[in-house]
């Protein structure tokens, strides 16, 4: 069929053939009254989600009037003085940390997360690329940032695609190993749900592909071991976006679960590799690797604050949080281990997620 | 579309949004089914997409971008559905039977039912692209800014969407041509 006629032509037909524009029964009087209960944003809370208002240390001022200026500037300081009533003492650095941040933000207009650089003290944000990406990760030396789909330099230049997938199975890249030598891999195929699963890939050429999972086990990909010997995953309940923590050697042998709590789909190693962080049902532990023993971690000036998931800085130091404000909303904040020494990292209205503390120097 | 609607649902005016919305729906619905395959999800996905349309209206800067807009979110909650699956691990979601087309005067039915079965086989993103170029007519500009991926990038998915469909469609030939028996 497709050598004798023109498929574009045979495409347009069908899809107007097929287009069905129906509307059923109630669904326009179900989206009202979802959107009725759904209030739209005051203005001068939009004024302060504005970009600029998002980097205030690199401000696009061309495009701001003098009295958005003064509107932004005025709501800048009443935001942060709520946030400091609220998170308890939340407040900038008293000096510079080490490493950088690279995050995703979810962008209402496009729909998806755009990534984002910053340094720890929430200094220096800056918006790396303009289209929407997911899950940004740093490589071991602090040089490149990659996507689930791309990669490019620290500073957002020299974006390429990274596409290892066949036309009928997507691959997506959530880490690199420690030696820089491979990438973690989800990998999955919409007709054929078993071939989802954990995969390596050579780093520098998506060859070798090896699944570590077995058919069956639609797991997610966290992140390598410190060491490069072994990969935390999730197996997801089904149904759910929770599910068990596993580890697995990355020759795809010793598959064990951590502990028994149901966990958050991204938990990351402690710098030693000893311990775990995950978070479940909004609290944020630290399991033990060897035992599965999970300890809580909180917030010391709001100990009930929801925490969605957890990830250490690059020297063990600190732990990089992120926290839920309200609505979709959530925010990153830094901590020492014991829940002190609170510092907000980003303050803005979307979700801040997909996040990574990276080895990269300060800006 | 009416401009002055979107100016006034932009302001927050609930009744002028439930014109836009009770007007675009349909359009909506089309455009969803297509791209899912499965009405279900597709119902979602519009109400997903008009609700973050009326919670982020006032970010519309130009109101005569309102229906490229609103198919742009459209697009991002129909790829959601993909990503929720994915996260929430779901069995695959049985496809929608869909009987003749009874506008396909040239093209046989059995080509269409070829066509049809080589769509399903497609990822939800290479039904997107062709959903975007074939359907709603996109330029392949206007189909990058939709999905917020540079040309280039639509380019190649393009390509890849078209291959991969055309591969599927001449595999089923194969198959149909296949002696029954050989096949029992």
């Amino acid at each position: 069929m497709t050598s004798d006629r023109n498929l574009d032509q045979l495409l347009r037909r069908h899809f107007l053939d097929r287009a069905d524009t129906t509307v059923l029964d109630g669904q326009t009087d179900a989206v009202l009254h979802e959107t009725a209960s759904v209030r739209q944003r005051p203005g001068w809370l939009a004024a302060l989600r504005s970009p600029s208002m998002t980097t205030i240390a690199m401000p696009q001022r061309a495009s701001i009037s003098r009295s958005t200026w003064v509107l932004v500037a005025l709501g800048a300081l009443v935001a942060l003085g709520l946030m400091a009533a609220l998170a308890g003492g939340a407040r900038q650095p008293a000096s510079p940390f080490n490493g950088r941040i690279v995050f995703g933000r979810f962008d209402e207009g496009l729909g998806d997360t755009v990534v984002y650089a910053v340094n720890p003290d929430g200094s220096h944000l800056v918006k790396l690329r303009p289209e929407v990406h997911e899950g940004p990760h740093w490589s071991p030396d602090g040089k490149l940032i990659g996507m689930t789909d791309a990669v490019m330099n620290a500073d957002g230049s020299g974006y390429r695609e990274r596409t290892f997938g066949q036309a009928d199975f997507t691959l997506a890249a959530w880490d690199w190993s420690p030696d820089g030598k491979r990438l973690l891999m989800e990998g999955f195929n919409d007709v054929d749900p078993s071939r989802h699963g954990v995969y390596t890939v050579r780093a520098n050429d998506g060859g070798d592909l090896v699944r570590l999972t077995k058919p069956g086990d639609a797991g997610i990909p966290a992140a390598y071991s410190p060491d490069g010997s072994k990969v935390l995953w999730v197996l997801p309940d089904p149904g759910n976006e929770i599910g068990q923590l596993m580890v697995i050697d990355t020759d795809g042998s010793n598959q064990r679960r951590l502990g028994n709590l149901t966990v958050n789909a991204d938990p990351t190693w402690a710098p030693d590799g000893r311990s775990v962080l995950a978070s479940s049902n909004g609290r944020l532990y630290s399991i033990d690797v060897a035992s599965g023993k999970a300890t809580q971690l909180r917030i010391k000036s709001a100990p009930e604050a929801l925490i969605v998931r957890g990830q250490w800085s690059p020297d063990g130091t600190r732990i990089l949080v992120k926290r839920y404000m309200g609505g979709q909303n959530n925010d990153l904040f830094s901590m020492l281990p014991d829940g002190t020494d609170l510092i907000q990292v980003t303050n803005n209205l979307d979700d801040d997620r997909f996040y990574d503390w990276g080895v990269h120097p300060l800006e | 579309m009416d401009r002055e609607l979107v100016t006034q649902a932009r302001d927050g005016d609930h009744d002028a949004f439930a014109r836009l919305a009770a007007g675009s729906i349909g359009r909506l619905n089309a455009i969803a089914r297509l791209i899912l395959n499965d009405h279900a999800r597709a119902e979602d996905a519009v109400q997903d997409a008009l609700v973050d349309a009326w919670r982020n209206l006032r970010g519309l800067r130009d109101p005569d971008r309102f229906d490229a807009w609103l198919t742009r979110i459209l697009v991002r909650s129909c790829q959601d559905m993909r990503r929720l699956d994915r996260r929430r691990r779901l069995v695959e979601v049985p496809l929608v039977d869909i009987g003749p087309g009874i506008g396909d005067l040239q093209a046989s039915v059995a080509d269409a039912d070829q066509l049809e079965r080589g769509l399903r086989r497609l990822t939800i993103d290479q039904r997107t692209v062709l959903v975007l170029s074939y359907y709603l007519d996109l330029t392949l500009a206007d189909a990058a800014a939709t999905l917020g991926i540079p040309l280039g990038t639509m380019k190649s998915r393009l390509s890849r969407a078209t291959d991969a469909l055309r591969a599927s469609v001449d595999a089923t030939e194969r198959l149909s041509a296949y002696p029954a028996e050989r096949l029992a």
